[in-house]
């Protein structure tokens, strides 16, 4: 492949989504644009599966743009341009549903593709400048999604997202600058090398964690995060993940420089964020019944996971490097896990949302296992503690997610089997509602099915473990157990958690 | 004469000459007034590409006219005035469209043509003048020429708004000209010069120097709506949307904008300024009148007057930027010059569209109105974002570059002026976008005028169109060659920054 033609491929991915919407300009070509919204991410896909490393230049671009397609950054691509098919998948599978009129689908369509556009941009841009662009264009793009839904939620979850938005690319702003005067440049290398020199980072790691931490819900700063989760339809749910990512946490394996810095202050900064955001998020996550909220929740708990990486790369450099490999890893088994988990809970009958979610599905399983893995990878011994520990802390949020989209009844869940019998019978809502909130329809509204395809034979095992497992719940002393467990298990998972982070700590010495 | 002298003068003519022709055209006259109006912006337009092209080669076009005795009238175009030609030539054709739209069936049009010919012309002036005599000349008639472009709706407000004005800036003019005096009596020349023509004087002259500096920003100050002599400006909303937009992108406060540039830069030069101490509170006012500019539009709900405590803070960047008196943060400023032009008259088109196709002049009233007008919003929002500096769009460069200036010179506290101000712009942008995108809209509009299946006419819809693209590009491309930023970098190397 020449160097021009692989030169231009970053180019090519990152305008897709705005060649798409210039389509979708030409009211002419509304209708070709419309078909084309839910491909516009799968040239950038298929450039970061198959295109060479290599950077592009952006001719006259800001103050001399870079988009970059290495080792980090394809990584990265991949999961932008994985949530963001899944997500105008979802997209157009809504507007065909809806039908609305050709100017309002477009209407709709718009802010979606812009803010493709600009998280693939996040994804390759090699400088802070363009990366600060990409992110405010999602960011505002992400405000408009949620807008769309005029409920009291999507109003209140809009506004502190803007503000938050405003105060956060301020902060970011004074940020870059701070860095670009004294690196005498603005490319992430040049940034990062600078911070590398500083003796004391404090005022840029308070101003990391201010900005970058509105953008990825850190207790304080996420205000936005689960009402935005609560009120929008899965389609935004899961930019809403790619935002989170992208224009969050991604943003500080850009910045800091992982590895050549032993900042155990900053360090101790980050590991105390990760564990007041799991810790919350587990509460509210354990008491909420909407599952949109328990997504968030959950998205939480990755951040917070984040976090903590961040700060084992902060406190023993030796491991930093190893770290900051493994975190796009961590973002792509993450964040494609939790999109899958929501189309699942959506229960949407089309046939393709259902071949949508088995896939993801699927590769979510496949993905759990890579933890698994790093002992045998030379991440190392705290890199892997990194990965586990909000792991526990995710297995509540996500059983109780899973339970709470499955329990329509497993047989349906899992797919083809009738709906009648056994998911009538299933009371498993004793432990997941409250009393009052069943008699409000509780029970209804989790009855959200994950619709995995399966083999008959698979789906009649599941169907008969489903009944077994209903005959043990049904039972006296589970009963009693998940009555009590309703009033403590959040005190419960509290004490472990705080219990593992202070041999953690104690470990680290 | 050689054909380089005659390009200053022939681009004063483009304006001036169809200008007093329109004078004497009969109402009916339509189709004659446009094409005088047209043919004059193009060929201005044309000009000035010949001139920008010439003075990025390192040619100069001059010339002397003599005036009085021992005094001549001066035109140069440097890399300077071209910046501000540049973008008043632009601005000129796309406003002329705008307003051969806005104004189709009103009276008076020949009236309003051409005296807003004549306020290019003295713009342009103002931009080519050679000396403070020339500059004080054009800047007299342009407070003359746009007197009766402000009280052209001829109502009891507007007619008190153009006393306002008058009372203004004629006192502005009044203390610039004895500034001037009294300047000549002390250097005996009032060319400007790259590095100022007074560097000789101060150690003998110090207090005279301050008081002259005073005198001329004070002048300056008033066009530049430098607070507290700003009281005019929202006053003067009550003009038509096209003379609106001339006002505050294009000529009136730009005039003093640049005029306070070549006073800081070619009269005084930097290092004089800075010497005799006048930098530091020029800086402390421009911040202030940034802060109290967002500060009042926040609580106006009459969307002109919004916009024009808006265009009070902007403007306040420019000088900002020229006060800091580093390279980079000279560069933010005259770079502002550009950008807040392309953007402000973006949003005086959308708010003339607002209220000429469906009556809204509140920002009450604008809840929906996207829904209605798309394109119309489109265009504001991108001004909007880019008047709170939200990158791509070209206030984000202006930002940047003022931030970088700031550090450079050790003015930390410019940080936190810029993050206030920015703050307060997004206070009293956002809200408006968000009514206007995500509330639902009334079942009727205050006074709705259908363009068939178009949101309004084509005249009007066009050109904020293209102002709000020029802003977006102006920033996304800035470093593109002959982009504002790349120009106003040539600037700073050849005029400003010397070892």
């Amino acid at each position: 492949m020449s160097g021009a033609i692989a030169g231009g491929l970053p180019i090519l991915a990152v305008s897709a989504p705005f060649l798409v919407v210039a389509v979708l300009m030409i009211p002419a070509a509304r209708s070709w644009g419309l078909r084309l919204m839910p491909w516009a991410t799968l040239p950038a896909l298929l450039v970061a599966l198959l295109g060479p490393d290599g950077a592009s230049q952006l001719p006259g671009t800001l103050l001399g743009s870079t988009l970059v397609l290495g080792e980090t950054t394809r990584l990265a691509l991949i999961t932008t341009a994985l949530l963001w098919l899944a997500t105008s998948l979802a997209t157009s599978l809504a507007l065909g549903r809806a039908r609305p009129s050709g100017r309002e689908q477009t209407r709709m369509a718009l802010p979606g593709l812009l803010a493709m556009g600009g998280g693939l941009g996040l994804a390759l841009a090699d400088d802070g400048l363009l990366w600060l662009a990409a992110s405010t264009l999602i960011g505002y793009m992400l405000y408009a999604l949620v807008m769309w839904d005029a409920s009291p939620a999507a109003r209140l979850a809009g506004r502190r997202l803007v503000v938050l938005l405003v105060l956060g690319d301020l902060v970011l702003f004074e940020l870059l600058l701070i860095l670009a005067q004294a690196a005498d440049g603005t490319s992430f290398a040049a940034l990062r090398a600078t911070l590398a020199t500083l003796e004391d980072p404090t005022l840029v790691i308070v101003l990391m964690i201010l900005g970058l931490g509105a953008k990825a819900g850190i207790l304080g700063l996420h205000a936005w995060l689960l009402p935005a989760f609560q009120s929008t339809p899965p389609a935004t749910r899961i930019a809403l993940i790619a935002f989170v990512l992208g224009a969050g946490l991604l943003g500080w394996t850009r910045l800091l420089p992982l590895g050549l810095v032993d900042w155990p202050g900053a360090g101790m900064a980050f590991g105390l964020l990760a564990l007041i955001t799991a810790a919350y998020a587990l509460i509210i996550g354990m008491t909420s019944l909407d599952q949109g909220r328990l997504q968030g929740c959950i998205l939480m708990v990755l951040t917070a996971q984040w976090l903590w990486a961040l700060m084992l790369a902060l406190h023993r450099p030796a491991q930093g490097a190893a770290i900051a490999e493994l975190l796009p890893v961590v973002a792509l088994q993450g964040s494609l896990g939790l999109a899958a988990l929501v189309l699942l809970g959506e229960g949407d009958k089309s046939a393709l949302t259902r071949q949508l979610s088995s896939w993801l599905a699927a590769l979510v399983v496949a993905g759990s296992a890579l933890p698994l893995m790093t002992p045998w990878s030379g991440w190392g011994e705290i890199a892997m503690t990194g990965l586990w520990w909000p792991a526990l802390v995710l297995s509540p949020l996500l059983g109780r997610l899973l339970v709470g989209a499955c329990l329509g009844g497993w047989s349906c869940a899992i797919g083809a089997g009738p709906r009648s019998g056994l998911m009538r019978r299933l009371d498993l809502t004793g432990y997941w509602t409250r009393p009052h909130e069943q008699a409000r329809g509780g029970y209804r509204r989790l009855r959200r099915l994950p619709l995995i395809l399966l083999p008959r034979w698979r789906d009649r095992l599941k169907q008969r473990l489903a009944a077994m497992g209903v005959a043990v719940m049904r039972s006296k002393l589970p009963r009693s157990i998940e009555n009590h467990l309703l009033k403590w298990e959040p005190a419960l998972l509290m004490a472990a958690l705080i219990g593992l982070m202070a041999a953690w700590l104690g470990y680290l010495g | 004469m050689t054909i380089d002298n005659w390009i200053p003068l022939l681009v004063v003519g483009s304006s001036l000459i169809p200008g007093l022709l329109i004078f004497a055209l009969a109402e009916s006259r339509v189709r004659l007034r446009t094409t005088l109006n047209l043919a004059g912006a193009l060929l201005k337009l044309a000009l000035v590409a010949t001139m920008l092209w010439g003075v990025a080669q390192g040619h100069q076009y001059q010339v002397q006219l003599a005036f009085l005795p021992g005094l001549e009238l001066g035109l140069r175009v440097g890399p300077l005035a071209l910046l501000f030609l540049t973008l008043s030539s632009l601005l000129w054709l796309v406003t002329t469209i705008y307003a051969i739209g806005y104004l189709e069936g009103s009276p008076h049009r020949s009236r309003f043509f051409g005296f807003f010919s004549l306020c290019v012309t003295a713009t342009v002036g103002i931009a080519m003048a050679a000396d403070l005599l020339t500059f004080l000349l054009f800047y007299e008639l342009l407070t003359l020429a746009t007197y009766p472009l402000v009280v052209h709706r001829g109502t009891e407000v507007a007619r008190r708004a153009g006393l306002v004005y008058l009372a203004f800036t004629i006192g502005g003019g009044a203390l610039m000209l004895l500034g001037i005096v009294w300047l000549y009596t002390l250097a005996g020349s009032l060319e400007f010069r790259p590095g100022g023509f007074v560097a000789g004087l101060d150690q003998t002259h110090r207090t005279s120097l301050i008081l002259i500096f005073v005198l001329l920003i004070a002048g300056l100050g008033v066009k530049a709506a430098l607070i507290p002599l700003h009281a005019w400006l929202p006053r003067a909303m009550v003009a038509p949307a096209p003379v609106s937009a001339l006002l505050h992108a294009v000529a009136v406060v730009k005039a003093g904008a640049f005029g306070i540039m070549r006073v800081v830069y070619e009269v005084f030069g930097v290092e004089l300024a800075a010497d005799l101490g006048v930098t530091g509170p020029l800086a402390l006012l421009a911040a202030a009148t940034i802060l109290y500019g967002s500060a009042r539009a926040l609580f106006q709900d009459d969307l002109k007057r919004r916009l024009a405590f808006s265009t009070v803070s902007q403007v306040a960047y420019i000088v900002l930027g020229v006060a800091i008196a580093s390279p980079i943060a000279t560069v933010g400023g005259l770079v502002h010059l550009v950008h807040q032009g392309l953007m402000k008259i973006t949003l005086f088109f959308c708010a003339g569209n607002l209220a000429e196709t469906l009556g809204i002049h509140r920002v009450s009233e604008m809840s929906g109105v996207a829904r209605r007008m798309p394109c119309t919003l489109v265009a504001f929002t991108v001004a909007a974002f880019g008047m709170i500096g939200v990158p791509p769009v070209a206030g984000f460069i202006t930002k940047w570059y003022l931030g970088l200036g700031a550090l450079e010179a050790g003015q930390h506290w410019v940080l936190l002026v810029l993050a206030l101000s920015s703050l307060l712009n997004a206070a009293y942008f956002l809200p408006i976008l968000h009514a206007a995108w995500f509330r639902e809209p009334p079942s009727t509009w205050p006074e709705e005028r259908v363009f068939g299946r178009r949101e309004t006419a084509r005249a009007l819809l066009w050109p904020p169109l293209i102002t709000a693209a020029a802003a977006l590009l102006a920033g996304l491309l800035a470093s593109l060659p002959f982009s504002p930023l790349e120009w106003v970098g040539l600037i700073a190397e050849r005029e400003f920054v010397r070892p």
